[in-house]
């Protein structure tokens, strides 16, 4: 229990997360499959240019794989599980982007053992989708 | 300036709509007696969200001792005059 209790200490508001990434031909290719979403806007240049891109579109939800990347992985220990998330997205991310990922925890709920980040992925600076993940802690 | 304390019918009009968010449930009628048995959907994972929400929500937090020691809504809300009340 003490080790317990010393993990959720671990946690605290104001903690943040955050690593640079981009996304392959092959990363969107893999989630066409898994997802089932074979929406041209995703793959074909022609119909993305017909629809005002410059390049398909990288997955919405292929972003949102950061939150699991946080939840799971990037957290001082393996006792968080997802719960929830919100995203919005502002701007399109395209393959091959530089891009980043930030979180920071903003709140700590000690009597449910809950966290909360907010999130947010960028390109240069620019926003491209905000939002915010919950998790439970249990050790 | 005198701060207002809520009473137990104003915490309740305060927590129902945040328990019928989280469960999802606009029909949902909560009761000093309610307990989680009683309404389809209060699970463990429901709680977590309803003890976040209301500590969102009425700017409190609780521990963990506190939590667990409810029983019903009315213990809720007998908690939460405690908190306004002893600030």
């Amino acid at each position: 229990m003490a080790d317990a209790d010393s993990g959720w200490c671990a946690y605290f508001e104001g903690m943040q997360r955050g690593w640079d990434f981009r996304f392959s031909n092959e990363d969107m290719h893999a989630f066409e499959q898994l997802s089932g979403d074979h929406n041209p806007i995703h793959t074909d240049p022609a119909f993305a240019k017909s629809k005002g891109f410059d390049n398909p579109l990288v997955f919405g939800l292929l972003l949102a794989s950061q939150l699991s990347r946080l939840i799971g992985q990037e957290l001082p220990d393996k006792h968080a599980i997802l719960t929830g998330m919100t995203m919005n997205f502002i701007s399109p991310a395209f393959v091959d982007d530089a891009l980043r990922f930030d979180a920071e925890l903003v709140t700590k709920s000690d009597a449910a053992h809950a966290l909360e980040f907010e999130c947010r992925i960028t390109r240069s600076g620019k926003s491209l989708c905000s939002g915010t993940v919950d998790a439970v802690w249990r050790a | 300036m005198t701060e207002h304390h809520q009473n137990s019918f104003e915490i309740i009009n305060q927590l129902t709509p945040i328990f019928r968010s989280v469960l999802d449930n606009d029909d949902l009628i909560i009761t000093p007696a309610t307990k989680a048995e009683d309404v389809d959907g209060w699970d463990s994972l429901a709680h977590i969200h309803l003890v976040v929400s209301i500590e969102k929500t009425l700017g409190m937090r609780f521990s963990a001792e506190e939590v667990s020691s409810l029983e019903n809504v009315g213990d809720l809300v007998a908690l939460i005059i405690k908190k306004q009340t002893n600030g």
